[in-house]
């Protein structure tokens, strides 16, 4: 921190007011309209005040708690997630041979964006496409089947896609704190005769337990709220609504039903459950992780 | 004993190695098929859809850019990645700066609020933000995205920079006041250049990011003449359904220019990816 003279007391807000400004425009605006709005319900300009009709509508809305539950099933993606950037985290961290290329390889498909990656999915997983040709190649030909266009498995094939695309990150965050570890303790240990195992329980998860917290946070915060992109290109919600999600239901009651109320109100409820998760995440910090607090 | 325990550590990394090798390679599967597929004829990819092309043709490339304007919205994803950068870098960094920095009143509200708005997904904002600029009569233009886009990836771009923030030394920065540096000059001449690393690897995580949306794209730009890559992939997506040949050939014209941004600026890439993470 750089001690500043009284009479300079302004330059701090000085220095912050453009990124304030943008971000009033972009989220404080419209997350006060939101709030707002959700009270209200709204058909083109004319606007009645309806108190809390429109939360009692949503909580009675079949679709709604297919979109929450949903939501949940995501949920498994995060253990999944979890342990393997884990697993690759420790074996690149190991050194094998040719660790740096790896590295690399498996980012690639983070760096795909979201709708192509979809798209590209959607070709794969047809009943005709390369994946049940594959299944056919090793002999499991009576698993064919349209992965995305059926309700028993189009929310699962959604995961498998999601784990596909975000796996490259978690590893590449462990990773990255795993090598900031002190060298010299984990050369200690191998000296003391310490095996891979050992060293990766005693050492090294303890080590990087506050970025795989972060980690967790983060994966639940994108299954909670950011699935948009992935059910808008490869299932459009269906079929028979069965991949609709909390954040694909907002923009469904706005563009295809045109009710800004109920969308303002699904969204503040979205809003709700994503702070709570931060704000036991920021606790986590707070009370797991005192010495991280900086 | 000890080099035979070598020995043997050293044969199972090379297994351990292979395993990877292998996994990595399936992995990749995906990506392998968009790009041959691409240059398969539609015929072909009836009874082949698996194997290496026949004939190599250019066939879907030829037809893509007839029904789109390719240039065009290779021009558009241009103009919502560059011009956004720019400003959500520069803004960034001065709150970074004062945020790292500086003891004022309100600070530690302000850093706090930098992950909870990471979180909000964009949809939440796009209806109220939708009627702001049909108001002012900017939808349809790209300033409505760019401005948006400023907004959006700040607190992203912010929770990245404050932990690079922490690598400059305060005491430096009292030497140079002592000295009878401004603060404006301080931010010129010593935290930009100090910072550039960092600044390269956000720029390229955040262009990416630009690069790669879909949603306030697809909303604020729906004049054809307008459109992003992206988002004219996902119209090409509903319209030529059948013609996967055509659709991986959209899908990698898209994907060239981040895939060479990822090969030239890995090293940068990752040390930004993994800077909000790792304090």
């Amino acid at each position: 921190m750089i001690r500043v003279r009284k009479d300079k007391k302004r330059v701090p807000y000085m220095f912050m007011s453009p990124a304030l400004i943008m971000i009033s425009i972009v989220f404080l605006y419209p997350i006060i309209s939101v709030l707002i709005d959700s009270f209200f319900q709204i058909s083109g300009q004319k606007r009645t005040y309806t108190g809390i009709q429109n939360f009692r509508v949503l909580l009675e809305n079949d679709l709604f708690w297919k979109s929450l539950i949903n939501n949940m099933k995501f949920f498994i993606c995060v253990p999944i997630l979890i342990i393997l950037g884990i697993v690759f985290a420790v074996l690149l961290y190991n050194r094998i041979p040719g660790w740096k290329i790896y590295r690399v390889l498996l980012l690639v498909p983070y760096i795909f964006s979201i709708a192509v990656t979809g798209i590209i999915f959607d070709c794969i997983l047809r009943e005709n496409g390369l994946f049940n040709i594959l299944l056919e190649k090793i002999g499991l030909g009576h698993l064919v089947q349209p992965w995305l266009g059926q309700t028993s498995t189009a929310v699962y094939a959604i995961m498998a896609v999601i784990v596909w695309k975000e796996m490259g990150f978690g590893t590449m965050l462990i990773l990255a704190r795993l090598l900031s570890v002190d060298e010299s303790m984990v050369e200690a240990a191998r000296l003391d005769g310490a095996g891979i195992f050992t060293i990766t329980r005693k050492i090294l998860l303890p080590e990087a337990k506050p970025v795989i917290s972060f980690y967790f946070v983060l994966c639940m915060i994108n299954m909670l709220s950011w699935l948009f992109n992935y059910v808008y290109v490869m299932t459009k919600g269906g079929p028979v609504n069965s991949t609709y999600v909390m954040d694909f239901y907002i923009y469904q009651l706005g563009v295809k039903f045109v009710n800004y109320g109920m969308a303002s109100a699904l969204a503040v409820v979205l809003l709700i459950i994503t702070f709570l998760l931060v704000g036991v995440q920021a606790a986590m910090q707070h009370y797991v992780f005192p010495d991280e607090e900086d | 004993m000890r080099t035979g325990y070598k020995r043997r550590q050293r044969m199972g990394k090379w297994l351990l190695s292979a395993g990877v090798a292998v996994f990595i390679f399936v992995d990749l599967i995906p990506i392998f098929f968009t790009v041959i597929t691409s240059f398969k004829s539609r015929d072909e990819y009836v009874y082949n859809v698996f194997s290496i092309p026949e004939r190599w043709s250019l066939e879907n490339y030829a037809n893509l850019f007839e029904a789109y304007d390719v240039p065009q919205m290779f021009l558009s994803s241009l103009t919502v990645t560059v011009i956004p950068i720019f400003f959500i870098v520069y803004f960034g960094t001065m709150a970074a700066f004062a945020i790292g920095k500086f003891e004022f009143k309100g600070r530690r509200i302000f850093a706090n609020m930098i992950f909870p708005l990471m979180s909000i997904p964009s949809v939440v904002m796009l209806f109220p933000l939708f009627r702001l600029f049909s108001k002012l009569n900017m939808t349809n233009k790209f300033g409505s995205v760019i401005v948006i886009y400023i907004g959006l990836i700040l607190p992203f771009i912010l929770n990245m920079l404050t932990s690079f923030m922490s690598s400059i030394s305060s005491s430096y920065l009292e030497a140079a006041m002592i000295d009878g540096c401004g603060f404006w000059q301080m931010f010129h001449r010593i935290i930009l250049p100090l910072l550039a690393p960092a600044l390269s690897a956000t720029t390229i995580v955040g262009a990416m990011w630009l690069w790669n949306e879909m949603l306030i794209a697809f909303i604020f730009l729906q004049d054809e003449a307008k459109r992003t890559l992206v988002v004219g992939l996902t119209s090409m997506q509903g319209l030529f359904q059948l013609d996967v040949p055509l659709l991986m050939a959209g899908a990698t014209i898209t994907t060239v220019p981040v895939i060479l941004i990822f090969v030239f600026g890995q090293k940068w890439f990752i040390r930004g990816l993994t800077a909000g993470g790792v304090k």
